[in-house]
């Protein structure tokens, strides 16, 4: 990655990344001093973050396993389109 | 070293949500360690480089241990807040985003007044707020002698429309140097926010171990 400053289309790309913590530490600063100065962005991560925090709170036995096959089959389907 | 930590609202390190512990009544809050806190949050910034972090609060952080440098900001293994700066506030967050868009505006009033439109630069000139400025800016974009003008009306929108006022001097910092430089880094324009701050805060860089 160079060393410009990010533009917002590539924060989106790498935000899963950085809550990954899969930056190397320079990216990861650009990616925050982008955030700091760019409020769309910034409410883009806070949504993404609530997203995750919500999502990672849903107990795995509330998908029941015919759920679960459907899903898994009509993803298999998508792949082959 | 002694550096300066930007917070959200509550002394929260506005990145990770981290919940620093503070002193009661002037008391140092107590130390830090990397292993109870998320990644990377135990940060501080020199002075030179708190134009690209400006947050609501303002705490003075005594960073220790190793210290990691990363581009305008240093990570420790441990650190402490040792106070709040309480002479950053939201009038002076504004105050600053209004001082880094009349430098744009200096510089679109000279070419308004190059291409003879000197009315349209006075107007700039004596544009009392980033409210008065953006208006006066926006009547005078338009044409190759008022594209500058289109940039301090920008400046003055999109650091307006942030909401938060040290939101938005972050943006009009960000935009300021852009639009003079074409670099969001241009170091003279950041050296400039830098010393601007300094100042105005009444930071005494000089006697500290090495913000500055």
């Amino acid at each position: 990655m160079s060393t410009d400053p990010l533009t917002c289309k590539e924060l989106v790309e790498l935000v899963t990344l950085y809550f990954e913590g899969s930056l190397s530490a320079e990216d990861r600063s650009r990616f925050e001093e982008h955030i700091m100065s760019c409020p769309p962005c910034r409410a883009h991560l806070e949504q993404m973050q609530t997203t995750m925090r919500l999502l990672g709170s849903i107990p795995e036995e509330e998908v029941s396993p015919a759920a679960e096959e459907a899903l898994v089959a009509a993803l298999h389907g998508w792949k082959r389109e | 070293m002694l550096a300066y930590a930007f917070l959200s609202e509550g002394a929260v390190e506005p990145l990770s949500g981290f919940a620093w512990p503070t002193g009661k009544e002037g008391e140092y809050g107590d130390w830090v360690a990397a292993d109870a806190a998320p990644p990377e949050a135990l940060r501080g910034y020199r002075a030179r480089d708190l134009p690209y972090w400006l947050e609501e609060e303002l705490w003075n952080i005594e960073l220790d241990g190793r210290l990691a440098e990363r581009p305008h900001l240093l990570i420790a293994e441990r650190a402490r807040l040792r106070g709040r700066i309480d002479t950053w506030s939201a009038e002076l967050a504004w105050e600053f985003a209004a001082a880094c868009a009349r430098r744009v505006a200096v510089r679109a009033a000279t070419a308004l007044r190059t291409a003879g439109r000197a009315e349209a630069a006075a107007s700039l000139e004596e544009a009392a707020d980033l409210e008065e400025l953006e208006s006066a800016a926006s009547a005078a974009a338009g044409g190759v002698a008022g594209t500058l003008a289109g940039y301090t009306a920008d400046v003055c929108f999109y650091a307006r429309d942030a909401g938060v006022p040290a939101r938005g001097a972050c943006v009009a910092a960000k935009m300021t140097a852009y639009a003079l430089a074409g670099d969001v880094d241009d170091i003279d324009e950041r050296t400039w926010q830098g010393a601007w701050l300094v100042d105005r805060l009444g930071l005494v860089t000089g006697s500290r171990p090495s913000p500055g």
